[in-house]
């Protein structure tokens, strides 16, 4: 069954096509909104209540651009208040995430630890508005002209923001890791 | 420093096994408290739909009986006037001399019997003159 058949049932309210659409989504959005926001639980509940409004607001679901586009441009609206709603970023460090992770029976790959590290951190210290376009571009892989649709800004600031946003975070990377071959030395 | 591959460098991580579970259930829910609040925000509105029924035929009775009173009422000449029309005299070149009889009785009414009472006047047709009685 195809997505748009998907929608086309969940409208009538069929939870079974809500059920087969989450199987496709739920780790994507999960992995996405965790990376957005740096708080694994908070991500998943913000992942269930995307899929919930999925349900509920199927109605306004037009075939413009792909279903994917338009589910994750409400998890990146949730995303957004939820960023605006904290003062501080949560920084999370690589190890406490994996175990964390494996405590709950969740699947973990843990990457090369240091780098991963470094970028984990910098990504969670960028603000809300450079990290979004970012991690929908080079995470999710959405165009820029569907990033500047979900988002609802102009082509022109996405593409400034994710190119600020990955000089940024280079700028950080290559800090961190000078300083952290610096001290090995 | 090479492109850095947020995909393969970023740890990937998984939503938990009872996840479609947690959404039904928050589904269930959310349909039982719209509900509930579908039938309360009737209820509601068939209470005002009545209520402002019968505050629009108060206003409707009362409107038919008070307003033809109240009309009538600014149908009658005021008082301190006669019904009698005035009188208006040929007119001699820039000034037109009008006489309007005017009758005081009612606005000495309360005044008691025996008192004198004078009424001031400009007599004189000129403009500007000082007042002759």
């Amino acid at each position: 069954m195809d997505e748009q058949e998907l929608i086309e049932r969940i409208k009538q309210g069929d939870e079974m096509a809500l059920a087969s659409l989450m199987k496709i989504y739920k780790d994507r959005l999960v992995n996405f909104l965790y990376h957005s926001l740096g708080d694994y639980e908070r991500a998943v509940e913000l992942a269930q209540e995307t899929f919930m409004r999925v349900y509920f607001r199927a109605h306004q679901y037009r075939p413009v651009g792909p279903l994917s586009a338009w589910i994750f441009t409400i998890a990146s609206n949730l995303a957004r208040s939820e960023a605006k709603k904290r003062r501080k970023v949560n920084l999370v460090s690589l190890e406490e995430v994996a175990s964390e992770l494996r405590s709950d029976g969740v699947g973990y790959d843990p990457p090369a630890a240091s780098l991963s590290r470094y970028l984990e951190q910098a990504l969670n210290e960028l603000p809300a508005h450079y990290r979004l376009p970012l991690l929908l571009k080079d995470l999710e892989g959405f165009s820029q002209e569907e990033i500047a649709r979900m988002l609802g800004r102009p082509i022109g600031t996405i593409k400034a923001r994710i190119s600020r946003a990955r000089h940024i975070l280079r700028r950080r990377l290559e800090g961190a890791l000078r300083g952290k071959n610096d001290g090995g030395a | 420093m090479e492109e850095l591959n947020l995909k393969n460098l970023l740890p990937r991580v998984k939503a938990p096994e009872d996840f479609e579970e947690r959404v039904f259930e928050k589904i269930r829910d959310r349909k039982k408290s719209r509900n509930k609040y579908l039938f309360i925000s009737i209820r509601i509105w068939r209470r005002q739909r009545i209520l402002l029924a019968m505050a629009f035929l108060v206003f409707l009775v009362a409107g038919i009986f008070l307003l033809p009173q109240f009309f009538k009422k600014y149908g009658e000449p005021e008082p301190g006037f006669s019904s009698a029309p005035a009188k208006l005299l040929p007119a001699e070149s820039s000034i037109l001399s009008l006489i309007e009889p005017v009758d005081f009785t009612r606005d000495f009414a309360d005044i008691p019997a025996k008192k004198v009472v004078y009424i001031l006047e400009n007599v004189n047709e000129s403009f500007i003159s000082e007042v002759k009685y």
